[in-house]
């Protein structure tokens, strides 16, 4: 299917590893100018390289999304490069794990900085240039914490929950501009940064730890990042032009709320 | 993006008209093989001529979803001549608008017996196929009325909150066998012209009552601020249909230009 | 907490047993006239013995949900015996799990009827004479399987999920003439074998909800433990009440947690 996104542009945030990398990979296969957002500057500009030997343009720009002024020059300088900006996923986040009223009150600040925070910060630097453009599609990359909740991640949960009132107030509100906003909601994803983190979570391959967890998602199986980079592309493509103010789970059936 | 469709056999009900006739042409497009599961004859093969400079197979098996014999025979038909099915797209559909208490009993029943009993008639009939194979795709037409009720449109709403919440059953029950089910909610989607109708289409009569007036007035309560054409609707579910979306089932996904956010 | 039940007028479809008795007890308790719209009169007549000395008055009007006849004839008799009726629960409901492509094609239509055919009849019975008041509340019993799905409830499932939309729209509809409509959502709800008649959905489903089965379900709740009919019951007696005047289109789940949207 053609999505209609050769020689668009696109920013991700978060793009120097994970899902977010795998977003950036996956608009240039189709052929889109990608600007990599992240704050980690060696891996966002190896992303880049990445991108560029798929075939596209794509430039690195560091940028810290809980700082206004970063994503505000973010979204300048992917204009003043590459000419416009057609679309903006949010995947920049971090977490932090544990039962809430044993955590630092200090532990969530983080957390709702870099998701929620991150998210607000794009949302509104990207709205002028996109209405201008009197088009645009933005994609925050949400979790299923903030449908359903996580006992283990109340604070990430309500980033990821703000995130999803955040997105459908901005829906509403660019909506007349021709602008679509929406969530892609995993649920736990194996990255290739993640294995060993995900290791400790929730045990080895195989093992009957890991086995109790896969069981509960219908597909019997975890999800990985190109999972969700395909929704998130598609989401930021034309052939989503009508779908906005929506959020899709890609999370194996964890969730299946509204 | 590379769905993986390209020689996928499709089932596509109520492949004559307004959204099916997107999908199924959609489908067409991506080189599948595809079913046109349509009761109406003449419109059914209508569609299937439009469809020949593309790159896909069709075939036309004249089908009353209400009738589960009907439907176990459209299924038997697919399998004989293409050997298998990977796509089910469950997407007859019928509605009056019409207060509650206006709505005559048998107007309440052909509305239960089109959206629900169809969407039950064709899910069973595919699914024993599907379990044998350990894959398979169902995506089923739902509507924003199910997910937050619709003024006039009362049993209809009921009818697609059933197909949504069938569907997450299902999904949780036959996941273990790769096999997916999902949900795609359109808003008020307006086909292109009546000539190009099954004579049982939902417009035929909908006209009256969606005139342009009603239908520009309809566009305030839609963010994007315009009704949706069927080809809104098509990339939405070849893309559930599809590889690309393995990770996702029992989910719902209204296209419908934010008339609903849940 | 005052809830205005007192003298009000109740009808309840199925109050003979589980969910359905506890929610009759719960609004005689109120001090409400309550009408068991119930097909098993001997199960019925139980029931109005169980409710003598409580503040409120219990009836009985054998009715068959299911039939539209039968259940406009209970409607015609209730306004009669009461000069009003002030709130319709929707309570009946019939299941037997199953996984989708095990069930034989009469249980679903068995599932069809008795889940949302009955919810349609009921709730077009009272509409008139709610209109006419400019005034009514209807409750009817959902399930988290028509919000969430649930294993081996497909059809049981779709029908309470078809409820809980058709609510919302009817709800659009009659707003303007003051009349709520709602959908409470139990989770499983095991009563004990003498709370239930002869028509009940558990006296098959207690051969598969065995105490063993009871105790394993029970770590998929939050709260650790299964439902008990009466809790389900307050909900219902709250969302019927003056302390929910405006609440309509709404679906609330007193699941012990088992579902969270």
């Amino acid at each position: 299917m053609d999505l209609g996104l050769k020689g668009k542009v696109a920013i991700v945030t978060g793009s120097a590893q994970g899902i977010g990398k795998v977003v950036a990979r996956t608009f240039a296969k189709e052929g889109a100018n990608v600007v990599i957002a992240d704050i980690q500057e060696e891996k966002g500009k190896q992303t880049a390289q990445e991108c560029q030997a798929l075939g596209v343009k794509a430039i690195f720009v560091k940028t810290d999304v809980t700082k206004y002024e970063d994503v505000d020059n973010l979204v300048k300088t992917a204009v003043k490069e590459l000419g416009r900006v057609d679309a903006l996923v949010h995947d920049a986040a971090t977490f932090v794990i544990g039962p809430f009223r044993k955590l630092p009150v200090d532990s969530w600040n983080k957390v709702i900085n870099i998701c929620l925070f991150g998210a607000m910060n794009c949302g509104h630097a990207v709205a002028e240039p996109m209405v201008a453009q009197k088009k645009g599609h933005i994609v925050f990359v949400g979790s299923d914490a903030g449908r359903t909740g996580d006992a283990s991640q109340a604070a990430y949960s309500a980033a990821k929950g703000g995130i999803m009132a955040f997105s459908k107030s901005l829906a509403l509100d660019l909506g007349p501009s021709g602008i679509t906003v929406n969530v892609v909601s995993p649920g736990l994803t194996l990255t290739p940064e993640n294995t060993e983190l995900m290791e400790k979570l929730i045990g080895k391959e195989g093992d009957e730890k890991r086995q109790k967890v896969v069981s509960i998602y219908p597909l019997r199986k975890l999800g990985t990042a190109e999972d969700v980079a395909n929704v998130a592309v598609f989401m930021a493509s034309d052939k989503a032009g009508h779908v906005t103010g929506q959020v899709l789970s890609v999370s194996g059936g964890y969730s299946m709320v509204g | 993006m590379e769905l993986g469709l390209k020689g996928k056999t499709v089932i596509v009900t109520g492949g004559g008209s307004n959204i099916g006739r997107a999908v199924f042409l959609a489908f067409m497009s991506e080189g599948c093989n595809v079913v046109n599961a349509e009761l109406d004859e003449v419109q059914g093969q209508k569609v299937v001529d439009q469809a020949k400079s593309l790159s896909g197979k069709a075939l036309l098996v004249k089908t009353d979803v209400t009738d589960h014999k009907s439907v176990e025979a459209m299924v038997k038909k697919t399998l004989d001549t293409f050997g298998q099915i990977d796509i089910l797209v469950n997407n007859v559909g019928w509605t009056f608008d019409r207060l509650f208490i206006e709505k005559p009993r048998e107007e309440l029943e052909k509305e239960i017996k089109i959206n629900y009993w169809g969407f039950i008639n064709c899910t069973r009939a595919v699914l024993d196929h599907f379990i044998a194979r350990k894959s398979g795709a169902i995506v089923s037409l739902g509507s924003d009325a199910g997910r937050v009720g619709e003024w006039r449109e009362a049993v209809y709403s009921g009818c697609k909150g059933a197909v949504i919440a069938t569907t997450k059953a299902i999904a949780r029950e036959v996941g273990r066998y790769g096999i997916r089910l999902n949900v795609v909610c359109p808003g008020v989607t307006v086909p292109a012209s009546t000539n190009d109708m099954s004579k049982y289409s939902l417009w035929q009569d909908s006209f009256k009552i969606f005139t342009p007036e009603v239908q520009q007035k309809a566009t305030h309560s839609y963010p994007l601020r315009r009704l949706g054409k069927p080809e809104d609707i098509s990339g939405a579910i070849l893309f559930l249909s599809s590889d690309a979306a393995s990770f996702i089932t029992g989910q719902t996904l209204s296209v419908s230009g934010g008339y609903s956010m849940m | 907490m005052e809830l205005g039940l007192k003298g009000k007028t109740v009808i309840i479809t199925g109050g003979g047993s589980n969910i359905g008795r506890a929610i009759f007890l719960a609004f005689v308790k109120e001090g409400s006239t309550v009408i068991n719209a119930e097909i098993d009169e001997t199960q019925a007549k139980k029931v109005l013995d169980e409710a003598k000395g409580l503040p409120g008055k219990a009836l009985f009007i054998k009715t068959d949900v299911t039939d539209w006849d039968s259940v406009q004839n209970m409607v015609k008799t209730a306004i009669e015996k009461t000069g009003q009726i002030d709130v319709l629960v929707n309570n009946v409901g019939w299941v037997y799990d199953r996984l989708f492509v095990e069930k034989p094609r009469e249980e679903w239509e068995k599932e069809i009827k008795l889940n949302y055919w009955s919810y349609i009849n009921c709730t077009r019975g009272v509409l008139d004479h709610f209109i006419a008041r400019k005034g009514g509340n209807i409750v009817s019993v959902g399930s988290d399987a028509g919000r969430v799905g649930e294993f081996r409830e497909a059809v049981y499932g779709g029908c309470k999920g078809a409820i809980i939309a058709t609510s919302k729209a009817i709800a659009r509809e009659v707003g303007r003439y003051n009349i709520r409509l709602n959908v409470v959502c139990p989770g499983a709800t095991i009563p004990k074998k003498e709370e239930v008649g002869k028509d009940s959905m558990w006296q098959e489903a207690f051969k598969f909800f065995t105490p063993e089965m009871a105790e394993k379900a029970a770590h998929a709740y939050t709260l650790r433990r299964l439902g008990t009919a009466a809790e389900l019951a307050n909900a219902v007696v709250f969302m019927a009440s003056d302390a929910a005047s405006f609440i309509t289109g709404q679906t609330l789940s007193v699941s012990g947690g088992y579902s969270m949207m």
